[in-house]
């Protein structure tokens, strides 16, 4: 990745896989957006994040309204989450966003509780 | 019932429960017939394929007949006083695999029972051919269609042992008791009508002479001992199925072992004078047989002439019966059918070593399975395809046939005569009874003398028949060697792979989370839902894998509108596809934590047609298959019975053949081998 050679480049993009490609590019999208990667990010920092809702969680009825996604940028991920809500308009799997907020690690993983989000039109 | 199940009961017969597999015990004059049938039998054969090899040197080749005749019938002595001795040391009729396995080692064991097997397949194909050959005498038509004739025959052969034909006394008795007394009864009233009457008798073909191969003619030096060697090999064809009441012990009356032994001897005695009787009848009545394969034929007044063959026996019988045709009709009918039941004790035989061979892990686990009827099916099916394909491959010929035959019977007399000298002399080591030593000692030296004369007669006949296709049983034997032991290789590989160490802690996995595949709300899903709730799982999530933007909000309205207490996680799927993000999901959960175990629970449709199998459970069969090769990932399939399903289970009831899919059938019967009397021949 850290090479600057073109032919060196075009050859490591032939063996790589479909997923890394695909994380590369989503790599590249973000940051021309500004953002900050997520395996970069420190635990309680500010940051703005760009990449896709891999997994969404619908929580059952009873338990408190809760709404949680895993959100992917190609380099790592982040689980957003929104309290009160059991459902956002327009928050699907798959959905492209672009969020902000601070990420807090708890055992090991990055959360980033009621971001602000930005949904990217298709 | 339905038509096919029908043709099968019509074919294979009714099912019999295992206690039905009663031993009964044979009293000495059915056990003879019984046993003796693939040895008798060979008489028919064995004195026209030293004919036929003597004919190579012309008219001056038939002279030495009885010679040989003298050293085939002083081999068959050996082997039976040999075979005494075995039957009373091993009377659990093991037979020379049990003999070579304890006295040699397991690859002792396995060189016989490779030997053994290509031996029974040859029995088969040597037996009927020898039967169609020999019907030719009474039913001319059949020439030019003996391979498919004989194949006909193999086959009505394996249903008649699909069936489970027992090896009933009657059965056997009365065709092989008809073919003694009808051999012994033409030698004594041919020998009385030559000798006593003064008759001159003349075989059909008396009349011509006998060209041979230029290579044998003049008969003198090398090439005589190499013809003789061939003659004689091909003679030894007589001792096939000597071996036979060894393994029949278990089957005898009290006192088992001595009843054995006086069967043996019976057997031997009648089979010398049979064979004896016939070359004797051959020579005096001026009998001569071609090998046209081989290069002579027959001569007429110095112009080559044309003969329709016809066996040694056909043609005695025609001219000693030549005023009493019921007697050559009797003979001719009697030959062909022990020959008919001689390849039937390889039915019996094959199965039986087959199934011992799979007990001991060097063949398929499959084999040592009885059929509906009581008999090791697969090993059947295995025998008579690889029959069907000889006989149809060297169209019935028995002579081209011989040629592969006798080697490994000689091989496996050889090797177990070898073990139980081993036997005798590991016993004199720790026996101090000098009465018993002696008679120990006696065994050893009887046995020994068998092991040389085997390993004589083996090289003899690897020497003479190597070229002409022995060296393809010995590449046989050598595939079926080396076939077993890479099975056996595997089998002991798996075992102490899976095997239960002392260190694998009994520890149970830290949790268990369950994942339920959801690709619809309705009721396997709900039955899935359940089934997951019910086991208690440490948590529990359902996934469905967002797949189409619409149908996924329905799907998890729906979810929602069911109130099922259960979050369920909807991954997105860029490329559409299902398999590759719900593994990647589950991958994902594993890697969190080495020691969980994750049950994905797959909704299974059951189907009542293979077609509707096409149209339903595709994604949760490759899913299946994919998790099955993750570690820490249980699957569970949660079936549901389709209302067509009925049509399966309908099948089912009245199928019996595809009865032992229902659970709890017990439809499959292992063979109980420590009652089973092993039985070869």
């Amino acid at each position: 990745m850290a090479t600057t050679n073109p032919f060196l480049r075009a050859l490591r993009r032939l063996g790589a896989s479909n997923a890394e490609l695909e994380s590369e590019e989503r790599q590249r999208i973000a940051e021309s957006a500004g953002a900050v990667r997520i395996s970069e990010v420190n635990d309680r920092q500010w940051a703005s994040l760009r990449g896709t809702i891999a997994v969404l969680t619908m929580k059952p009825r009873s338990g408190t309204p809760w709404l949680e996604a895993e959100f992917n940028d190609g380099s790592g991920t982040v689980t957003l989450i929104w309290m009160g809500r059991r459902a956002i308009p327009g928050i699907s799997a798959g959905r492209e966003l672009m969020v902000s907020g601070r990420v807090s690690y708890v055992d090991g993983q990055r959360r980033l509780y009621n971001p602000y989000y930005e949904l990217i039109a298709d | 019932m339905n038509a096919r199940d029908f043709v099968k009961r019509m074919l294979v017969g009714r099912k019999l429960a295992s206690a039905q597999l009663g031993e009964t015990l044979l009293p000495k004059r059915i056990a003879l017939p019984v046993f003796a049938s693939d040895a008798l039998s060979s008489v028919a054969y064995a004195p026209d394929e030293i004919l036929l090899t003597l004919s190579l040197a012309g008219m001056a080749g038939f002279v030495f007949s009885w010679q040989i005749a003298l050293a085939v019938a002083v081999v068959m002595l050996i082997v039976v006083m040999s075979y005494r001795q075995t039957v009373h040391a091993y009377p659990s009729g093991g037979g020379d695999y049990e003999v070579a396995t304890v006295n040699l080692g397991p690859t002792a064991g396995l060189v016989v029972a490779s030997a053994l097997l290509v031996d029974y397949v040859l029995t088969v194909a040597v037996s009927v051919s020898s039967g169609v050959q020999n019907a030719k005498a009474m039913f001319p038509f059949l020439q030019g269609n003996e391979g498919w004739v004989a194949a006909a025959i193999v086959v009505v052969l394996m249903s008649l042992n699909l069936r489970g034909v027992r090896e009933s006394g009657s059965f056997f008795a009365i065709p092989t008791y008809g073919f003694m007394i009808g051999v012994l009864g033409m030698t004594v009233w041919g020998l009385f009508r030559i000798l006593g009457l003064g008759d001159h008798l003349q075989a059909p073909t008396a009349g011509y002479t006998v060209v041979g191969s230029p290579s044998y003619e003049p008969l003198v030096g090398l090439a005589a001992a190499v013809l003789m060697a061939r003659a004689f090999s091909s003679g030894c064809a007589a001792l096939t199925g000597v071996e036979a009441i060894s393994n029949g012990v278990p089957a005898f009356r009290e006192p088992k072992s001595h009843n054995a032994a006086t069967t043996l001897a019976m057997l031997g005695a009648v089979a010398i004078s049979m064979f004896g009787g016939i070359i004797l009848l051959a020579n005096l009545t001026g009998l001569k047989l071609i090998d046209p394969d081989g290069g002579s034929h027959f001569e007429q007044a110095g112009v080559p002439v044309e003969v329709a063959h016809e066996t040694a026996m056909g043609q005695l019988a025609r001219t000693i019966f030549d005023t009493f045709p019921f007697g050559f009709y009797f003979v001719i009918t009697m030959t062909m059918v022990i020959l008919f039941l001689a390849a039937n004790t390889a039915f019996n035989g094959f199965p039986v070593l087959g199934s011992i061979l799979a007990r001991d892990g060097f063949l398929p686990k499959a084999l040592h399975t009885r059929g509906d009827r009581l008999a090791y099916s697969n090993g059947i099916l295995m025998l008579a395809t690889a029959a069907i394909a000889l006989v149809l491959l060297y169209n019935a010929s028995v002579t081209a046939l011989i040629q592969l035959y006798v080697v490994g019977v000689f091989v496996s007399f050889t090797v177990s005569q070898f073990g139980m000298t081993r036997h005798w002399t590991r016993h004199l080591k720790t026996e101090k009874d000098p009465k018993r030593r002696a008679h120990m000692q006696r065994s050893r030296v009887i046995n020994t003398i068998g092991l040389t004369g085997t390993g004589v007669v083996l090289v003899i006949v690897l020497a003479s028949k190597f070229i002409y296709g022995a060296y393809l049983a010995v590449l046989a034997m050598a595939a079926v060697f080396m076939l077993m032991r890479g099975i056996n290789r595997h089998y002991r590989k798996v075992a102490q792979e899976v095997a239960v160490g002392p260190t694998d802690a009994r520890m149970l996995p830290s949790r268990v989370r369950a994942v339920i595949m959801v690709q619809e709300v309705n009721k396997p899903t709900m039955r899935a839902v359940n089934f997951a709730r019910a086991t208690r799982a440490s948590s529990i999530e359902a996934v469905l894998v967002s797949v189409d933007e619409a149908e996924t909000r329905a799907i998890v309205a729906e979810w929602d509108a069911q109130q099922l207490e259960i979050p369920l996680k909807v991954i997105a799927s860029p490329y559409r596809e299902v398999t590759g993000p719900f593994l990647n999901y589950v991958k994902g959960i594993r890697s969190d934590s080495p020691r969980d175990v994750v049950c994905v629970y797959i909704p299974e449709y059951i189907v009542g047609h293979w077609w509707e199998q096409i149209l339903h459970n595709q994604t949760g069969l490759i899913l299946k298959a994919r998790l099955n090769f993750m570690q820490g990932v249980m699957v569970t399939s949660v079936p549901y019975q389709l209302a067509s399903s009925k049509y399966a289970l309908d099948r089912a009831r009245r199928n019996t053949a595809a009865a032992w899919r229902r659970p709890g059938s017990g439809q499959v019967r292992m063979g109980d081998s420590g009652r089973e009397p092993v039985r070869r021949e």
